[in-house]
């Protein structure tokens, strides 16, 4: 990911206010400025928040993948969000003592980090930082709104559709290479996303390589047939992502519009 | 000559693997069931709700309560997921 500096696309904030460009890249530079003096690695697998412990740190993803993951009594897990290169999060730090929710690397992490207090002085100082951050809240809240009409009236296929599109279209906007990309979740950690079995993720991604809409060789994925898996994920994308190309003029989806 | 508690632990992942691989097994036939038309996705959940409900009840009458507990999660996931099948 590279640093806000060199990102001068406007599709870095899609469906923005145009006008509130200047004041997102502003915001992003300033606070990733801030937190470029402390960084940290973690290797997949790793707890960045362990869930309902104290934490202090806001924290901005540099490189890689980080899920916002949830714990149940009878071990049943459930994946919230997924956070890809360009993200902020654990915004709620600066509100909440404790996460209520645990932030796990899915892949090898590098973060950079700033203390809830300095993040809250640096949003006082500059309002940027501040509408930078409301931005990220609104875009998590927006596409969890998506998942939400996912979870409860989608079937297996349109989630699994509506995932690789969200993923491709955000690594795309982040200024990442997109013809294909690498995937690097487990069947497992795909199913607990999508409230699946990881027999049914398995059946569904086979059946999905069978109608040669998608190829999956060793974590890479390659969308063949990006007008089927459109077609397959159109019922529980909202307006957004389904029009992304009106919005950002960049999306792979555009030439649909 | 393995120990006492490596034969233990031996023991323990053939019985984790037999669980994963009945469930899985279970699993696949019952997606084969929908995708032939043999029963409907929700035929199959309400007879998933006995599986759940019967692991909860040995749960609160203390038979085996954790790995109960965690069976009827498991069961609840699956039934979940069957749930979500498409076009049935």
């Amino acid at each position: 990911m590279a640093r806000s500096e060199g990102i001068a696309s406007w599709s870095r904030f899609p469906l923005h206010r145009p006008e509130l460009f200047a004041d997102l890249h502003r915001g992003e530079a300033a606070l990733t400025k801030a937190m470029s003096a402390n960084a940290k690695t973690f290797r997949p697998g790793d707890t960045i928040i362990f869930e309902a412990e104290p934490h202090s740190y806001v924290y901005w993803l540099r490189t890689g993948w980080v899920a916002r993951a949830r714990r149940m009594p009878d071990q049943r897990s459930q994946i919230i969000a997924v956070f890809l290169p360009g993200d902020f999060f654990g915004v709620k730090t600066v509100f909440l003592a404790r996460q209520p929710d645990a932030m796990e690397a899915l892949s090898a992490v590098t973060v950079e980090f700033l203390h809830h207090r300095q993040v809250l002085q640096l949003t006082r100082e500059n309002p940027d930082v501040g509408v930078r951050l409301w931005w990220q809240v609104c875009e998590d809240q927006r596409r969890l709104h998506s998942w939400v009409a996912g979870l409860g009236r989608g079937n297996a296929e349109e989630r699994i559709g509506a995932m690789l599109l969200d993923f491709r279209l955000r690594l795309h906007r982040a200024g990442l290479k997109t013809e294909s990309f690498r995937l690097p979740m487990t069947q497992q950690q795909i199913a607990d996303y999508l409230g699946l079995t990881v027999v049914h993720v398995n059946r569904v991604l086979r059946r999905l390589r069978e109608a040669e809409m998608i190829s999956l060789t060793r974590g890479r994925m390659v969308i063949t047939d990006m007008r089927a898996v459109e077609q397959l994920a159109r019922p529980i994308q909202d307006v957004f992502d389904r029009s992304a190309g009106l919005f950002d003029g960049e999306s792979p989806n555009a030439e649909q519009q | 000559m393995r120990s006492n508690s490596e034969r233990r632990r031996a023991r323990q992942t053939h019985f984790n693997a037999e669980g994963q691989a009945a469930l899985m097994v279970a699993e696949s036939i019952l997606i084969a069931l929908i995708e032939h038309n043999v029963l409907t996705k929700m035929q199959l959940v309400e007879a998933i709700d006995t599986a759940i409900s019967t692991k909860r009840q040995m749960a609160e009458d203390g038979q085996d309560p954790e790995v109960s507990r965690i069976a009827a999660g498991l069961i609840a996931a699956l039934q979940t997921s069957i749930a979500s099948f498409a076009n049935i």
